[in-house]
């Protein structure tokens, strides 16, 4: 191997120690140690006889030491210092000094290509728009870290998209959108690169741009974990990222004024970026050379499939990106028509809706938790409540009206149905399967937010059966709906309305739910509607005081039964142990149902000073209704 | 979305807001109270605890409905010269009632003494069946032996379903002697057995005490302090019996007073009391003891029973509002429901009518087994 005769050896106060090592290298190569700031400062004092140049200093001032080079027309060579991690994995190389001494002062160096932007070099890479935790490493902004990751968060949440006109070498002119353009030169191991899935080359005579467009945070949260949890080279391209390769490249962004390299330094826009081909001479490891092929080739490469075309461009400009992505309308047409379909009234959903009820209300009187069950099967509000939630979310007023119009009608066929029912049968006690429906629990309320997420989910996707017989379990509207039909039926007000508050708010739980799942999924459109907002908001509104209050309730009634099941009562010398206790609300009414363990048994009197005693306890009146086993 | 979020913010807070306790502005008038605490060195624990209960009620409570603010004159009761303290301070301060916060054996003492007054005498820690009686002017916040007697009784009948129980007792305590009797009359009448009913008090007290055969018997009842129970526990350890003990109210309290080095010993015992630490705290208990922390306050019934006398005396004097004497006394011995710290209580002649908790002591805690009404 044939080495250098005379090199500069230009080093900053990181490498100072290995001046003397180089100096005193094996391969006869004379050096000229000299500082980098002097280096900079008097290129005209540096010899003219010394064509070959080593350097050793922090890879942010390669861009002005390069174009030095390319002026003196020297041929280059590195030595990363161990701490140069970014500059090893550059450079294939490693950590040992003397590899990388032995490597910089070959006589073997081969051409690269340079990128020029406005006809300066660049040697990592330009960033238009924003890239919070990639564009630059965090440790890079000149505050502290906890302020740093503040601002790079700050960034995070406010993603905008802009438009960008890229016109390629060949005249071709590419419109899209995106958070950020980066212009790529010799960095194939850094964060950009590792999303792409071509292998890049510094003798492929081309610049590359890579456009990162995130349909939603969410999205960009993916990408970032791309990102810092896998290599390069991936077989295809991430969800939102797209690139252009050409000779050259002029770029024209909406937002952005300039583009920003490292250091901070910027260039004001609009960009043109050229190839300059065989632009320097470097001394690289044979790995280097095996990864930089010559590969070039007049083709340009144009990988957009994965950003907003010209029309949707036009309508991201300069939107915050949402934290959930959008859908267009084209995407999930199928699904958007056979949701209209269910929005609509139609014969079939008015008969199951009155059989249903009649199963219902039979059901409660039976107290018979089967029969119930076959009539939430048979019940068929689920439809026009995903319509209704997917209508909110895009702001579809017709099919919010026409489910409205549907969920209505339902509502309104099957009071009349248990209504009549309850006034002809000749029934009229409130059955236990009737208490529950009256006295709504926090897990009922779970159940309506959990039910909601489960119809909208099993609608979103082909492979779950459209008709989930668990799902239609739980969205059971029908039976409260049945009770407040009973109430209105026996004339009680009472019964009436906490039945019907139980079916709102879990029909409501049920819709914001959906909506939320739904928007989740991606189903959202781009342009939100205001009435949409408003109609949630005024479903949230009107749902918020009845939970309050029955949250109240709930919370009063578990820690009463919890408090009653340790309490033991002393009557009249008689000791009586509560084995069980539930409270249930009805209108004014507080009835307590006790399980009562006893020893000897219980006259008129007794009962009547446990009853004082039990309704000291509390601050309301009860009704109280009592069942007695003995302890033998 | 973001509007949505603050609007319902907005109601949320208007909720909070809308629950809030009107302030009530004071009128500049006060109402004397006199405070009878044991502040020596031997009671100090009692008498203390129990003064920042009842500070502790005021911070929550400062003034009654019509702005007066009630005001306490603590008169300590070890001190020599305590009579004439006590008779210049009623003189002068023409109080409407007095708190105490005064053991059993120390009121019946005084019984007669008190009595002169003719003022009304809330006591809030002594369980003495004959405090209260036909002349109407002593009140019990806290229940009184019969009632622990039942309780105890009943539990050890009706809930372990425990035939043979063994009484211990101190001779020279008035409230010990006279609980072991009740406790014993009425657990024959539930058909129980007494293997044994012996004095463990003084002398040779323990020696007494582990003469006696246990093989029979399930479970002890004991109306002694936690310093002669916890002898006994080493002594029961050392036999390897399997007898469980059941305490009285004061032993929890005594224990942490006298004994708190060996408190892991007494972990597995029964005790009556007036409170449990693991029942769900109510706001006002929440507030209570959060006050009472920051002043290095350790949970016993003291602290909890002054400040039931204090809501007790606030509601009699809101409920007169020209402090009629008779009215107050009326009051405070026919109450109607009146939140406490531990739960609700009302007066029914003179005696209150209250949860009493049997707990299992865990780690220096309460912990409840059933509350009997």
């Amino acid at each position: 191997m044939k080495y250098i005769s005379k090199a500069h050896f230009v080093y900053d106060d990181d490498s100072k120690d290995i001046v003397d090592k180089i100096c005193k290298n094996k391969f006869s190569t004379e050096i000229t140690p000299i500082h980098i700031d002097e280096f900079t400062e008097n290129i005209i004092s540096l010899a003219d006889d010394i064509k070959h140049v080593v350097f050793s200093v922090d890879g942010e001032r390669f861009p002005d030491l390069l174009a030095i080079a390319y002026i003196c027309d020297m041929s280059v060579g590195f030595i990363p210092i161990p701490s140069q991690k970014e500059q090893i994995k550059n450079l294939y190389t490693t950590s040992n000094i003397d590899t990388n001494i032995e490597i910089a002062l070959r006589d073997d160096s081969k051409l690269i290509d340079m990128v020029k932007i406005n006809d300066k070099f660049v040697y990592n890479q330009g960033i238009i728009g924003t890239l919070p935790f990639i564009g630059r490493s965090i440790k890079k902004y000149k505050t502290s870290f906890i302020t740093s990751v503040f601002y790079a968060l700050k960034k995070f949440f406010s993603l905008k998209v802009q438009k960008f006109e890229i016109t390629t070498y060949n005249g071709q002119k590419i419109v899209t959108a995106g958070s950020a353009l980066v212009i790529l030169n010799h960095t194939t191991k850094g964060f950009i690169s590792k999303l792409l899935n071509v292998e890049q080359s510094m003798c492929d005579g081309k610049v590359t741009a890579v456009i990162i467009s995130p349909s939603s945070v969410f999205e960009y949260i993916q990408l970032l974990i791309s990102v810092f949890t896998f290599s390069n080279n991936k077989k295809t391209l991430p969800k939102s990222v797209g690139y252009i390769q050409s000779k050259s490249l002029k770029v024209e962004a909406s937002s952005s004024k300039r583009i920003v390299f490292e250091r901070a330094e910027s260039m004001l826009l609009p960009i043109e970026c050229k190839v300059e081909k065989d632009a320097l001479k470097l001394n690289a490891s044979d790995e280097f050379w095996k990864k930089n092929e010559d590969k070039r080739t007049d083709k340009e490469t144009i990988k957009i499939a994965n950003l907003p075309d010209k029309a949707e461009a036009n309508k991201y400009m300069s939107k915050h990106i949402p934290l959930f992505k959008y859908a267009s309308e084209e995407r999930f047409k199928d699904l958007f028509q056979i949701l209209r379909v269910d929005a609509k009234l139609n014969n079939t959903f008015l008969v199951l809706m009155v059989l249903s009820t009649i199963l219902a209300t039979l059901g409660l009187f039976a107290d018979s938790t089967a029969v119930i069950i076959g009539a939430m099967l048979v019940a068929p509000l689920m439809t026009p409540i995903v319509s209704i939630s997917m209508g909110l979310l895009r702001g579809d007023t017709k099919m919010i009206k026409d489910s409205i119009f549907k969920i209505g009608i339902g509502i309104v066929v099957a009071l009349i149905a248990s209504s009549i029912l309850a006034y002809l049968l000749p029934y009229s006690q409130i059955t236990q399967e009737m208490q529950t429906r009256i006295n709504p629990t926090l897990l009922d309320l779970g159940i309506a937010i959990l039910s909601g997420i489960v119809a909208a989910y099993s609608k979103s996707f082909k492979e779950i059966i459209q008709n989930l017989a668990g799902v239609a379990i739980a969205v059971a509207l029908v039976p409260p709906l049945a009770v407040a039909g009973i109430g209105l039926g026996y004339g009680e007000a009472g019964l009436f309305i906490g039945a019907f508050l139980l079916f709102f708010t879990n029909l409501v739980g049920i819709i914001i739910a959906a909506v939320v799942t739904f928007n989740m999924l991606g189903f959202s459109s781009v342009v939100k509607s205001k009435k949409s907002v408003a109609f949630i908001f005024a479903l949230l509104l009107g749902i918020s005081y009845p939970l309050y209050i029955s949250y109240d309730n709930m919370i009063e009634r578990y820690k009463i039964s919890i408090m009653l099941k340790q309490h033991r009562f002393i009557v009249n010398n008689k000791y009586i142990i509560v084995d069980n206790a539930n409270i249930f609300i009805h209108g004014d009414l507080k009835i307590l149902n006790l399980d009562l363990l006893v020893r000897e048994s219980l006259n008129r009197d007794d009962l009547e000073a446990l009853k004082s005693d039990i309704q000291r306890l509390f601050n309301t009146k009860l009704f109280i209704s009592a069942q007695m086993e003995y302890i033998l | 979305m973001k509007k949505i979020y603050i609007l319902l913010f907005i109601i949320s807070f208007m909720f909070v807001a809308c629950n809030k306790d009107k302030e009530i502005k004071p009128s500049g008038k006060t109402v004397n109270i006199i405070i009878l605490a044991p502040l020596d060195n031997k009671n100090e624990r009692l008498g203390y605890q129990s003064l920042l209960g009842l500070k502790a009620a005021k911070e929550m409570k400062k003034y009654l409905k019509n702005g007066d603010e009630v005001v306490f004159n603590i008169v300590d009761i070890d001190k020599k010269d305590m009579k004439h303290t006590l008779k210049d301070t009623i003189l002068k301060k023409k109080p409407l009632a007095i708190l105490s916060f005064m053991s059993s054996d120390k009121i019946l003492n005084m019984k007669k003494e008190l009595k002169k007054y003719r003022l009304p005498i809330i006591v809030t820690l002594a369980t003495n069946n004959d405090i209260v009686d036909k002349d109407n002017l002593f009140m019990q916040v806290c229940i009184d032996n019969h009632k622990q007697s039942l309780v105890a009784a009943h539990y050890i009948r009706d809930e372990k379903f425990m035939k043979h129980v063994g009484i211990v007792y101190d001779k020279r305590s008035i409230y010990s002697t006279a609980l072991a009797d009740e406790f014993k009359e009425l657990f024959k009448k539930l058909g129980g057995e007494i293997d044994f009913f012996i004095d463990v008090g003084g002398k040779n007290g323990l020696q007494r005490f582990e003469s006696l055969k246990k093989t029979d018997t399930e479970i002890i009842f004991n109306s002694t302090d936690s310093t002669m129970t916890i002898k006994m526990i080493k002594l029961l350890k050392k036999e390897g019996s399997h007898a469980e003990i059941l305490g009285a109210d004061g032993l929890y309290s005594s224990m942490l007073e006298n004994n708190i080095n060996d408190a892991s010993s007494y972990d597995g015992i029964y005790v009556i009391d007036h409170f449990a630490h693991n029942i769900y705290p109510n706001k006002q208990r929440k507030r209570f003891e959060k006050i009472l922390n920051k002043k290095g306050f350790r949970e016993s019934s003291y602290a909890f029973l002054a400040y039931d006398g204090y809501q007790l005396l606030t509601y009699a004097f809101e409920t007169c509002p020209k402090y009629d004497k008779e009215c107050i006394n009326a009051i405070l011995r026919d109450s109607e429901t009146i939140k406490g710290i531990s739960g609700n209580f009302n007066m029914i002649d003179s005696k209150a009518r209250r949860e009493v908790y049997v707990n299992k002591i865990k780690n220096k805690r309460l912990e409840k087994e059933v509350v009997i009404y």
